[in-house]
C-alpha cells in the first residue's frame, strides 16, 4: 500500500522530499552549531559609492559586539549567549544587498537582520526580511517614505529625515534679528528630496517667506546656475541638502561668486571631518545636524556615555567615531534590550518587545511607533566656530553654545 | 517520422526547462535567489546576443530596455493594474522604443552605434529622474507587496524567469535558422554586400533590435515586481549591460546556449567569491574576466564545438 502510494507521488514530489530532508539537515547543523551564539546579518557597502559611510556603519556594529561580548554576553531567559555579526558587503548594489539578505537568512540562519547603509538599498531588503518576519533594525535608512510601507518587522533608531529638518529651521527662531527669508537647495536624490520637502513645510509653519526652492542633478559638475539664482532669490538663509562632494562644491561656488548670505546650512555633511578641512575658512560659520556628538549626556546600558564610547571607539579602530557609527552601536544596544524584554529569541516576540520598548541609550532616548520609527530621536544642530563644530541646538541634551548670527562673512 | 535534429534539440530544451523548473523544491532561498539572478541575466545576455552576436551591432547600452521594461511595469502595477496585465507593457513598451530608436540609431556604424545606444540609457535614465508625478522621480517607485510566504513568492518569479528564458533560447535557436538570422549573419559579415544581395538590411536591423528589447525589457518587469523598489540609478544600471556583455564573450558570442553558459558561469563565480572574500572579490571577479578574455576569446560553446569535432569525423 505504502509501496504504490510512494510510487504514485511521481519524481517531483520525491526531489521534494528529497529536498527538506536536506534542507532539515542543514537547519539542525545550524541549531546545533549556533547554540550559544545569536548570529545578527549585516550586509553593508564596503564598496562602491557608499563604502565610506558602510565602513562607518561595520565599525558601530562590531563595537557593539566586541563591547556585549567582553560584558559577558547577552542573557535571555536563563540563558546566556554570546553574539556574531556576519558581514557581507552589497557593493552599494539594492541587487547585491537583497541577494545577500537572502543568504543571511536562509543560508547562515541569522537571528535578526541590521540594516545597510542608505534607505534606497533598505527599500530593497527590507521587503525580503519582511517576508521571512526577521526583525531588521537598520539605523541608516530613515527616509520616511520606507517606513510608510506597513513593514512590520523593520526599525530604526535614528530619527527620520523629515523630523531631522524641523531643529535646522527652528534654530532660526531663537536669532535676532529673526531671519524673513528662507532659500533650500538640494540633490535630486531619494534623501535630498524628502529632507528638501520637510525643511519646506517646517520654514513655512514657522511662518519664515521661502524664496527659492531648487534642486540640482547627481553628480553634476558645476553649480554655478543653482547659486546665481539663489543671489537672485537674495535670502536671509541658504539651506541645502546634499551628500559631501556636491555640498562642498556649492559652498566654494557660492563663495566664489560672492554670495554671502547671513547664515548657511548643509544637512548632514559637517560630520564628515574631511568637509571642514577641505572647506577651509569657508566652513566657518556653516550650521548641520546630527544624530550625535561625543558631548551629549544621554546614558544608558553597555554604553554608559557619549565620551565613553568617542573614547573607546578612538582606542578600538584608531579614529574617531561620528554618528553613523554610534547609531550602529546603539541599533545594537536596542536590539539587544528588545531581546532581554522578550526573553526569547522568537522574532514574533522580539518585534512586539521592540513596539513596547521605552529606554535611553547614550544615543538618545528610543521609543517605536507602529511604523518602526523612533519618535523620540533627538536630531542636534551643530556650528561650526573656529574650525570646530559646536551644538547650539536645542538646549538640554548636550553641552551648548549660542549660535553666532548672522555669520562672519568668510574670506 | 524521422526524428530530425530539430525535433532533438526541442526536446532537449523542454527537458532541461523542465529539470530547471524542479530545482526551487532542491533549493535553499539564497541558491533559488542567484538561480533567479542567473536566469535573468541568461535573459538579458540573450536579448543583447541578438544585436551583438547575429547582427553585429555593439549595443553597450541596452540595458536601457531592461530599465524601460522595469519602469512600465512599476508605473502600471502602481497605478493599480496586476501583475499579469502589466507584464505584457514590459514587453511592448520596450518593442516600441527599440522600433522608433532603431529607424534613426541603426544608421549608423561601428563604434558610432555603441557610444549612441550608451547615451540612449544615460538620456533615459535622466528623463525617468526629471520626469518625476508617475515615474517617482529621483525617489523611486516601490512596488505594491504581496503577502505570499518567502517560498512561494520567490518560487513564482524564479518560474517565470526560467519560462522566459527558455523562450528566448527557442527564439534565438528559430533566429538561427530563419531568414532573418541568415539576413543578420549576412549584413555582420558584410552590409553593404547584403544590400547588394537584395536583403533589406534596416528591416533586418530593426526587427534584431526590437527582439532584443523584448527579451532584455521582460527580465527588467519580473527584476522590479521582484526586487519591489527601482530608482533610475538600479534600473538604468549601466553595469547590467556591461555584464551581460562579458556573459555573452564567456559563453560564445552569436551561439544558442553561450548566453546561459555564461551567466551560469560568472554569477556562479561571483557567488562562491562573496562568500570567501570580504575584501577582494572585485579584484578576483576583474582578474578571471581579464584571463577569459584572454584565453577564451571565442568564448566557451564555440571551444567545446572544436574540441567535439575530432570525434565524428567517422561519421
Amino acid at each position: 500500500m505504502t509501496l504504490t502510494q510512494q510510487n504514485g507521488q511521481g519524481f517531483l514530489s520525491r526531489l521534494r522530499s528529497l529536498g527538506l530532508a536536506g534542507l532539515a539537515l542543514f537547519g539542525l547543523a545550524g541549531t546545533a552549531m549556533g547554540q550559544d551564539t545569536i548570529k545578527i546579518g549585516a550586509a553593508v557597502s564596503l564598496t562602491g559609492n557608499l563604502a565610506r559611510e558602510g565602513v562607518l556603519l561595520r565599525d558601530g556594529y562590531a563595537f557593539w559586539q566586541d563591547a556585549l561580548n567582553a560584558a559577558g554576553g547577552l542573557k535571555v531567559g536563563d540563558k546566556t549567549y554570546k553574539v556574531e555579526v556576519v558581514y557581507y558587503d552589497d557593493e552599494s548594489r539594492p541587487q547585491t544587498s537583497a541577494q545577500l539578505t537572502e543568504k543571511l537568512i536562509s543560508q547562515d540562519k541569522v537571528n535578526f537582520i541590521f540594516g545597510p547603509y542608505s534607505s534606497g538599498i533598505a527599500l530593497a531588503t527590507a521587503s525580503i526580511s519582511e517576508r521571512y518576519k526577521v526583525v531588521t533594525i537598520a539605523p541608516m535608512a530613515t527616509a520616511d517614505n520606507l517606513f510608510a510601507r506597513g513593514f512590520k518587522y523593520l526599525f530604526t533608531n535614528s530619527p527620520l529625515s523629515g523630523m531631522t529638518a524641523i531643529p535646522l529651521i527652528d534654530v532660526l527662531d531663537t536669532v535676532s534679528p529673526k531671519p524673513q527669508t528662507v532659500a533650500i537647495v538640494g540633490m535630486d536624490d531619494l534623501f535630498p528630496n524628502i529632507f528638501v520637502e520637510a525643511l519646506k513645510k517646517r520654514a513655512e509653519d514657522k511662518g519664515f517667506k521661502v524664496v527659492y526652492v531648487g534642486k540640482y542633478p547627481k553628480g553634476a559638475a558645476d553649480l554655478s546656475a543653482v547659486v546665481t539664482a539663489l543671489k537672485a532669490a537674495n535670502p536671509d538663509v541658504v539651506m541645502t541638502s546634499g551628500f559631501v562632494q556636491d555640498s562642498i562644491l556649492l559652498i566654494r561656488q557660492m563663495h566664489e561668486l560672492r554670495f554671502e548670505p547671513k547664515l548657511v546650512g548643509s544637512a548632514f555633511v559637517l560630520n564628515v571631518p574631511e568637509v571642514r578641512s577641505v572647506l577651509g575658512p569657508q566652513a566657518e560659520g556653516l550650521v548641520g545636524v546630527l544624530y550625535w556628538d561625543p558631548s551629549m549626556t544621554f546614558t544608558g546600558p553597555l554604553v554608559s556615555s557619549s565620551a565613553d564610547y568617542a573614547k573607546a571607539f578612538r582606542e578600538k579602530f584608531g579614529r574617531d567615531p561620528n554618528h553613523t557609527s554610534a547609531s550602529a552601536t546603539a541599533a545594537g544596544i536596542v536590539l539587544q534590550q528588545a531581546v532581554q524584554n522578550a526573553g526569547s529569541l522568537d522574532n514574533e516576540a522580539v518585534r512586539d518587545a521592540l513596539r513596547n520598548l521605552k529606554m535611553e541609550t547614550f544615543f538618545g532616548p528610543v521609543q517605536f511607533d507602529q511604523r518602526g520609527a523612533n519618535v523620540l530621536g533627538p536630531s542636534l544642530v551643530i556650528q561650526v566656530k573656529n574650525g570646530t563644530p559646536v551644538i547650539v541646538y536645542p538646549k538640554g541634551a548636550a553641552a551648548t553654545a549660542d549660535i553666532t548670527y548672522p555669520r562672519a562673512a568668510a574670506r | 517520422m524521422m526524428i530530425t535534429r530539430t525535433h532533438l534539440a526541442l526536446l532537449g530544451l523542454v527537458a532541461l526547462t523542465l529539470a530547471a523548473m524542479a530545482l526551487p523544491f532542491l533549493l535553499d532561498g539564497y541558491w533559488l535567489r542567484l538561480a533567479t539572478t542567473i536566469a535573468m541575466f541568461a535573459i538579458v545576455t540573450c536579448g543583447l546576443n541578438v544585436i551583438v552576436g547575429f547582427a553585429g551591432y555593439h549595443a553597450f547600452g541596452n540595458t536601457v530596455f531592461f530599465g524601460c521594461g522595469a519602469y512600465a511595469l512599476s508605473i502600471a502595477m502602481n497605478a493599480g493594474w496586476s501583475f499579469s496585465a502589466s507584464l505584457p507593457l514590459a514587453l511592448l513598451a520596450p518593442m516600441l522604443l527599440a522600433g522608433l530608436l532603431g529607424w534613426p540609431l541603426l544608421r549608423l556604424k561601428g563604434h558610432y552605434f555603441a557610444i549612441a545606444t550608451v547615451a540612449l540609457n544615460l538620456a533615459f535614465a535622466e528623463l525617468v529622474t526629471q520626469a518625476g508625478g508617475f515615474t517617482g522621480g529621483a525617489n523611486g517607485i516601490a512596488l505594491p507587496l504581496s503577502d505570499l510566504a518567502p517560498q512561494i513568492a520567490y518560487r513564482r518569479i524564479y518560474w517565470m524567469m526560467v519560462a522566459v528564458l527558455a523562450v528566448c533560447i527557442a527564439v534565438t535557436w528559430w533566429l538561427s535558422r530563419h531568414w532573418l538570422g541568415t539576413a543578420l549573419r549576412a549584413l555582420k559579415d558584410n552590409e553593404s554586400g547584403a544590400e547588394v544581395m537584395g536583403i533589406d538590411t534596416v528591416s533586418a536591423k530593426i526587427l534584431a533590435w526590437m527582439i532584443s528589447a523584448a527579451m532584455t525589457g521582460l527580465a527588467g518587469g519580473i527584476w522590479a515586481y521582484w526586487i519591489t523598489f527601482i530608482e533610475p540609478s538600479s534600473a538604468f544600471d549601466p553595469l547590467i549591460g556591461v555584464k551581460a556583455y562579458i556573459m555573452m564573450l564567456i559563453g560564445g558570442m552569436g551561439t544558442i546556449a553561450g548566453p546561459l553558459i555564461g551567466a551560469l558561469l560568472l554569477e556562479l563565480f561571483g557567488a562562491l567569491i562573496w562568500a570567501q572574500f570580504l575584501d577582494l572579490h572585485r579584484l578576483l571577479l576583474g582578474c578571471l574576466i581579464v584571463a577569459t578574455a584572454l584565453a577564451l576569446p571565442g568564448g566557451i560553446v564555440p571551444l567545446v564545438r572544436r574540441a567535439l569535432r575530432p570525434a565524428r569525423p567517422a561519421r
